[in-house]
């Protein structure tokens, strides 16, 4: 990272993270990345990286790579002339660029990995296509569009031995890893619930360009179903993932509903969802998410029964907050005894509102992109030519999770885990 | 114009009066701790509000203090 103090706090904190036995155990990547960080980064250590689909989301990652330290962009591939031509832009010409990524797997033996930020639907076959390559792959989440899709990358990674990272940063967010932390060193208690949500206000549409309602499938392809899974994908993918990392578990059974309620333009796929995930020992998340309404933006709240964390705002809170300083209270419990009116006959009943606890920051306030905290991690992983452990299956289960969730709204009925995709120690699934 | 002056026992006056304004406010401390079951370690990492406090009280005793001179200072004027 050009950011050297961002580099070395970050190299500090996931040591001393990693250090923790907790997170050492439950999340083998920490571990690894602490130790590899150490290793050199010499010119012979130079990672060659392409990038597929060069969009809203590789343009970051691109952005990104380029912060790091060791790290070639060798060649670029985007099939839509605009952002082909941007991508050739941000590398100032220098990386290989291509509009058919098979006429840049011909020269894999340039690249050491590929960064992959197509659409949902064309995960699958150019992940695979590079695994067989021989080439280490970053696609970005969710995995594919298809839980048999999905089931042959993972299968792909693991025959070819090769680095196959989904994108879900959340992993790499110092904020996150201790709320994980304190989260298992059991300061929430037994986690009983997980409520989660995304909510938005805006049509998730793109503007085509005049004259090419050709385009339209393309850009917008959020929109259609057999590209996307639209919001289940897109967003709560994201959220369940960090569920099943925090329960250490996958769901065994879903049920949901969803709506075009709001957006009637001709859309496919659902712009109101709501969904609920049994896991095992009667545990349950509750996820839902609009786009027509962003009052409550995106939280996972992480409740147990000595307290709740709220990772996306950094905050834990205990189930009973410590006191305030008595003579804080004595002085509001004067000004209650003169400012407040006193009712004559007694409410029979109080609402029992939130709990109006401000909570406690779980990490001081960072400068931390935990994006490029995750591509510094996938950049380390193929310098030592090792996949991760654990990362790849976090991936996977968020997948699968989440296209039962839209299968279970579609169908309109509870889906169970079906057999054939669980993620099992000792099996092609490991 | 003529100059203010602050004698040295009008200084010391003052500084009686926020000196006492400023041990209210730390008993107030220490009862309210005892009242409230808190940290004895209030005593001292809530010195802070006690300062701020104690010059709360100093300002109502000061206020006092300036109608009880007003209410004299009519009497003799009035004698
Ligand atoms: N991790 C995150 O937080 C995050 C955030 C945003 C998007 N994403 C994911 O990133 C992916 C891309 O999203 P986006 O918003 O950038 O989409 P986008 O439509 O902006 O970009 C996709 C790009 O891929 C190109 N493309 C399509 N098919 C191609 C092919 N066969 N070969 C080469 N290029 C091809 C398109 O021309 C386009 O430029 C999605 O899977 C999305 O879910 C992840």
């Amino acid at each position: 990272m050009k950011d050297e103090r961002t580099r070395r706090q970050f190299i500090r904190d996931v040591s001393l993270l990693s250090s923790s036995a907790v997170l050492g155990a439950s999340m083998p990547w920490l571990k690894a990345m602490a130790g590899e960080t150490q290793a050199g980064n010499g010119a012979s250590d130079r990672v060659r990286l392409g990038f597929v689909g060069v969009g809203d989301r590789g343009r970051a990652l691109l952005l990104n790579c380029q912060q790091l330290e060791n790290v070639e962009i060798a060649a670029v591939c985007d099939n839509y002339e605009p952002h082909y031509q941007r991508a050739v832009e941000l590398t100032n010409g220098k990386a290989k660029a291509f509009y058919d990524y098979r006429k840049m797997l011909d020269e894999a033996d340039k690249l050491d990995a590929v960064i992959i930020a197509t659409p949902l639907h064309e995960h699958a076959h150019i992940t695979i296509d590079f695994l067989n390559s021989g080439i280490h792959v970053f696609c970005e989440k969710s995995m594919a569009r298809t839980l048999e899709d999905s089931k042959a990358m993972t299968l792909t990674a693991n025959r070819t031995g090769k680095i196959l990272q989904i994108g879900h940063q959340r992993m790499f967010n110092p904020a996150y890893l201790k709320a994980y932390e304190r989260a298992a060193s059991g300061e929430i208690g037994q986690i009983t619930q997980i409520r989660a949500y995304w909510h938005r206000n805006n049509d998730w549409r793109r503007p085509v360009p005049k004259g090419r309602p050709e385009l339209e499938r393309k850009i917008n392809w959020r929109m259609y179903d057999e590209y996307s899974a639209g919001l289940m994908t897109e967003l709560a993918s994201h959220q369940i993932q960090v569920a099943n990392w925090f329960l250490g578990e996958t769901p065994t059974r879903v049920m949901g509903s969803g709506s075009i309620c709001f957006w009637k333009d001709g859309r496919e796929v659902y712009d109101n969802v709501a969904c609920v995930y049994d896991y095992p020992k009667g545990v349950k998340v509750i996820y839902d998410s609009v786009i027509s309404n962003r009052k409550y933006g995106l939280e996972e709240q992480i409740m147990g029964h000595l307290g709740t964390i709220e990772p996306e705002v950094r905050k834990i809170y205990s189930e009973n907050p410590p006191p305030a300083p008595g003579f804080l209270q004595l002085i509001n419990n004067l000004e209650k005894d003169i400012f407040e009116t006193i009712p004559i006959g007694g409410a029979s009943w109080v609402p029992e509102t939130a709990v109006q606890y401000k909570g406690e920051y779980l990490v001081e306030d960072y400068q931390y992109d935990d994006t490029l905290l995750e591509m510094e991690g996938f950049v380390l992983a193929v310098r030592n030519g090792r996949p991760y452990p654990g990362l790849l299956r976090e991936g996977y289960n968020a997948t699968v999770a989440v296209l039962l969730g839209l299968q279970a709204m579609q169908e309109n009925r509870i889906i169970e885990w079906p057999e054939e995709y669980a993620w099992k120690k000792n099996t092609e699934l490991v | 114009m003529s100059d203010w002056i602050i004698t040295r026992q009008r200084r010391r006056k003052e500084l009686i009066f926020w000196g006492i304004s400023f041990i209210i406010a730390f008993l107030m401390n220490v009862y309210s701790i005892a009242r409230f079951n808190t940290s004895w370690s209030e005593l001292y990492s809530q010195l802070h509000i006690v300062l701020l406090i104690s010059f709360v009280l100093y300002a109502l005793i000061g206020i006092i203090r300036l109608i009880i001179f007003g209410i004299l200072k009519l009497i003799r004027k009035m004698a």
